[in-house]
């Protein structure tokens, strides 16, 4: 009983690979022998009707500072945090205004952060 | 084989016309023309194309100048197969024009011969480089009007084939990144023995073409319903003569559409009611949290009221931070777009001179954009409502295209942005 279950779903599984694939090569194959040019047009960057006179390469600045600053600000703390988490109770007070005091910190950082527009995408 | 295909090459050419995707070009004084292609599309269940590589077939609303060969050709050569162009001047031609486009497009033969006959890759793409990919110089930095960051700069030309654009502007920007650093306005004209037939167009239809306007922002804005109303509105307001398009009976979910039907003919009642809606309207634009804030109302807080160009100019030209004159300036700007809509839907507003308002405008335009990002210029220059049509020759010949060559002689009109310099990047 069991085994002829097993069966069933291998052959499903089977069938749903055979259908997918008949259908995936099915559709390639009406493209490949009715669209005009199978090829494709290799074309211009579209600039309202004209032609491009330089290459784009590296339009966008990445902003090394901020995104270091955000990254430290948030992934750091985080891996702080975690050992942090298992040791506060223990130790009580200090290493709640410890934690709090690395924290404001950071903060310090997330706000330069902010200032420099790193949060403000446009 | 190839015979057996044919059956399944018709259904899927017919099935693929029954969405045919147009691109509209507007050339100046062909308005009328595309009002009622756009209508006509409506009807069919066409649609608009955004770019050629999103289009069937390219339909050229008015009667292009010599300066407009270049661009329409291009724009034929970028379109991939199978693809069919018309060019209609009066809205009587729009019906014929794409019969004969869908016929094309389903002629099977002639695509394909169109297909074998033509480069599949342009002639004057190179190998190339790393340091020339395809033939073209890698873009190079320039002192940034932002931050000092010197990022690439970009010689990007906008218009003429640009939807929800001006018909024949093309305005040659120069970006750092999205903010425009300089710009330059040019009019591809119409062609001179067609251009006092605008003059006929201009005389009735200016509620019309100021809901047209509207529409643009509108869509540009991302209100693609509230821009549906304002068309249908267009539609509503166009004076008879430039109406001959007989609308179809079928039935459609807006009641404008009716009332565009039943009053024709009743024609002060039917501008009683277009204004009316028009207002209605108004107020829907203004109420809207959503538009408002796409448009960034609430942020203009940091511009006087009262002292426009003469602030501008001064925080233009002090040497602080420059990355605060651009954000400046695009608050400032949207602002300005979401004035100038409502006052496109404002039912009684007038436009004595379009000609000489839209000298202004464009003289204005370059000046206006430093430190503006491209999707609020063209907000911008949608919501100016600029008539290249009503333009006379000598406005013309201030605007004629001029050649790429001299694009150094630009430093003189955007020199202010150019002088100011941040020597220190961060860091």
């Amino acid at each position: 009983m069991t085994g002829a279950e097993a069966t069933s779903g291998w052959a499903g599984l089977l069938a749903v690979l055979v259908l997918g694939g008949v259908g995936v090569t099915g559709a390639f194959a009406v493209h490949r022998l009715t669209a005009v040019a199978p090829r494709g047009l290799t074309a211009w960057p579209w600039l309202s009707g004209w032609h491009p006179s330089e290459h784009a390469l590296s339009r966008y600045h990445a902003r090394w500072y901020p995104v270091t600053v955000v990254f430290l600000a948030f992934d750091v703390e985080m891996l702080f945090m975690y050992p942090w988490v298992l040791v506060v109770a223990d130790v009580g007070l200090s290493a709640v205004v410890e934690m709090f005091v690395f924290l404001g910190v950071l903060l310090l950082g997330v706000l330069w952060a902010h200032r420099e527009g790193a949060f403000s995408w446009q | 084989m190839a015979v057996s295909l044919r059956p399944l090459q018709r259904v899927l050419a017919r099935w693929a016309v029954r969405g045919t995707a147009v691109l509209l070009v507007e050339v100046p004084g062909g308005w009328a023309a595309r009002a009622a292609v756009e209508r006509a599309l409506v009807e069919r269940g066409w649609r608009a194309a955004s770019s050629p590589a999103d289009a069937d077939a390219v339909v050229v609303c008015g009667t292009p100048g010599e300066s407009w060969g270049e661009v329409l050709e291009r724009t034929w050569e970028q379109m991939p197969g199978p693809r069919a162009r018309a060019s209609v001047s009066a809205p009587s031609e729009v019906p014929g024009a794409l019969e004969g486009l869908a016929a094309s497009l389903l002629d099977d033969d002639a695509q394909r011969a169109d297909a074998a006959s033509r480069d599949l890759v342009p002639a004057d793409v190179e190998n190339g480089d790393d340091m020339h990919p395809a033939g073209l110089d890698l873009a190079g930095g320039e002192d940034d009007l932002r931050d000092g960051l010197e990022m690439d700069v970009l010689r990007v030309p906008l218009g003429p084939v640009l939807p929800d654009w001006p018909a024949g502007l093309v305005l040659r920007t120069v970006l750092s990144g999205d903010v425009v650093v300089r710009a330059r306005v040019e009019v591809l004209a119409g062609a001179a023995a067609r251009r006092d037939s605008a003059d006929d167009a201009r005389r009735g239809d200016d509620v019309a073409r100021r809901l047209d306007a509207a529409a643009q922002v509108l869509r540009l804005a991302g209100a693609d319903d509230v821009a549906a109303r304002a068309v249908h509105l267009r539609d509503a307001a166009l004076p008879a003569g430039l109406r001959s398009l007989s609308p179809r009976s079928a039935p459609s979910p807006s009641g404008l559409r009716s009332l565009l039907t039943s009053s024709r003919g009743a024609g002060a009642e039917e501008a009683h009611e277009v204004r009316g809606e028009a207002a209605r309207l108004r107020g829907r634009v203004e109420r809207s949290r959503v538009l408002a804030w796409a448009l960034r109302e609430a942020d203009v807080a940091t511009s006087s009221p009262t002292s426009g160009a003469e602030s501008d100019a001064a925080q233009a030209s002090a040497p602080g931070d420059l990355r605060d004159v651009g954000l400046d300036a695009r608050r400032r700007t949207r602002d300005d777009v979401r004035t100038l809509l409502l006052g496109l839907l404002d039912p009684d507003a007038r436009d004595d001179d379009p000609g000489r308002r839209t000298r202004a405008a464009l003289e204005a335009l370059p000046e206006r954009l430093v430190g503006v990002d491209v999707v609020t210029a063209r907000l911008l220059v949608a919501a100016l409502d600029l008539r290249t049509d009503a333009l006379g020759d000598d406005d013309l010949a201030a605007f004629a295209p001029r050649d790429d060559e001299d694009e150094d002689g630009d430093e003189a009109d955007g020199g202010d942005a150019h002088a100011h310099h941040h020597g220190h990047a961060h860091g």
